[in-house]
């Protein structure tokens, strides 16, 4: 290890303009329970 | 080619290289998935999580694998200073992250203790499985298809994996942009076997709340949104990205040098740290100074 970077900002790419990955790493997909929960809150706090 | 199945309350992929063949193997890492998620899921009534979690205060006997288990998410516990902690089912349940996702507030839950000696198992709160079990599932499943010379097992946060996609193309995957998931801060090309995590709350979040409890608090971990860990396996990966989530961006950086892993934070502000061991590259920063050297 160490260390790179402080402070700095990073940019991103828009997945679209991105060619030739086999998959995105990142926060997991959901359940359709959750989903279909977190969609009731929302239509509710309308 | 490539096989998804809804399991670990995501989608878990197997891709194979160009010209592989699986075989029925793809299958019975499905099963072998499914039979973890059986035994440990939280969600799921009955099963071996949901036994233990009922005795609360009493010695028990436990199966070897879910103490090995425990016994990971203990030594992570000492390792991040208690970040990691085994016992937030309580706190997830009392803001509604139950089996029916109520997501509305209840009794306020709390952190308690973990008694492991060999397979005997005391607690004085309910353990939660949530922060390694997806990790421990990926990684079981390429135990099965390691004579494979191929494949990607990605199950979102949590992947593995080995060999190329093709003759002409390595296994490429995109770090999904935290502040922004229709982009990517940058990418990671794997060399060798590679396990990889992350965690971030940009899907799992519901009024001012998140999965990702700060057991300290008692509170959705602050500070940090998003962490992308490499490390042995993807057991590893996945403690690893919760507990640094959970440290903070500062903090994180400071206790990273003492851990097996390397990782790329994402710190509330948008700012960016980059272990230098760290296989891959982020995309590129706007202030112009770059971070990825």
């Amino acid at each position: 290890m160490f260390a790179n970077s402080i402070g700095a900002l990073v940019v991103g790419k828009p997945l679209d303009e991105i060619g030739g990955y086999s998959a995105v790493n990142g926060a997991s997909l959901t359940p359709k329970g959750f989903d279909a929960a977190l969609s009731q809150i929302r239509t509710l706090a309308q | 080619m490539m096989q998804t199945r809804e399991l670990l309350g995501c989608k878990v992929s197997v891709h194979l290289g160009e010209g592989v063949e699986a075989g029925d193997l793809c299958e019975l890492a499905f099963a072998e998935c499914e039979r973890i998620e059986g035994l440990y899921s939280r969600f799921i009534a009955g099963n071996e999580l949901a036994r233990v979690n009922s005795c609360l205060g009493d010695w028990q006997e436990i199966s070897e694998e879910l103490a090995g288990l425990i016994r990971v998410g203990l030594e992570a516990g000492q390792q991040s200073f208690g970040a990691f902690d085994l016992t937030v089912k309580s706190i997830l349940e009392g803001w509604g992250y139950d089996s029916d996702y109520s997501l509305t507030e209840g009794a306020v839950g709390s952190v308690g203790g973990v008694e492991l000696d060999g397979r005997r198992l005391r607690l004085s709160a309910e353990i939660d499985l949530g922060g390694l079990g997806k990790g421990y599932a990926i990684d079981r499943m390429a135990e099965i298809l390691k004579d494979l010379p191929s494949v990607l097992i990605d199950a979102g946060g949590d992947m593995v994996g080995w060999g190329r996609a093709s003759v002409d193309q390595a296994w490429k995957i995109v770090l999904e942009d935290p502040r922004d998931l229709g982009r990517a801060i940058g990418e990671v090309t794997f060399e060798g076997r590679m396990a990889v995590g992350a965690s971030s709350p940009a899907r799992r979040k519901w009024r001012d709340r998140h999965h990702l409890v700060d057991p300290i608090r008692g509170e959705p971990a602050r500070g940090m949104m998003g962490v992308f860990t490499q490390a042995e396996t993807a057991l590893w990966a996945d403690v690893y990205s919760t507990a640094l989530f959970v440290l903070g961006f500062e903090r994180a950086q400071q206790i990273l040098p003492t851990l097996n892993v390397e990782a790329i934070l994402v710190a509330s502000d948008g700012r960016v740290f980059k272990s230098e061991g760290f296989r891959g590259e982020l995309y590129r920063v706007a202030d112009g100074v770059n971070t990825d050297r």
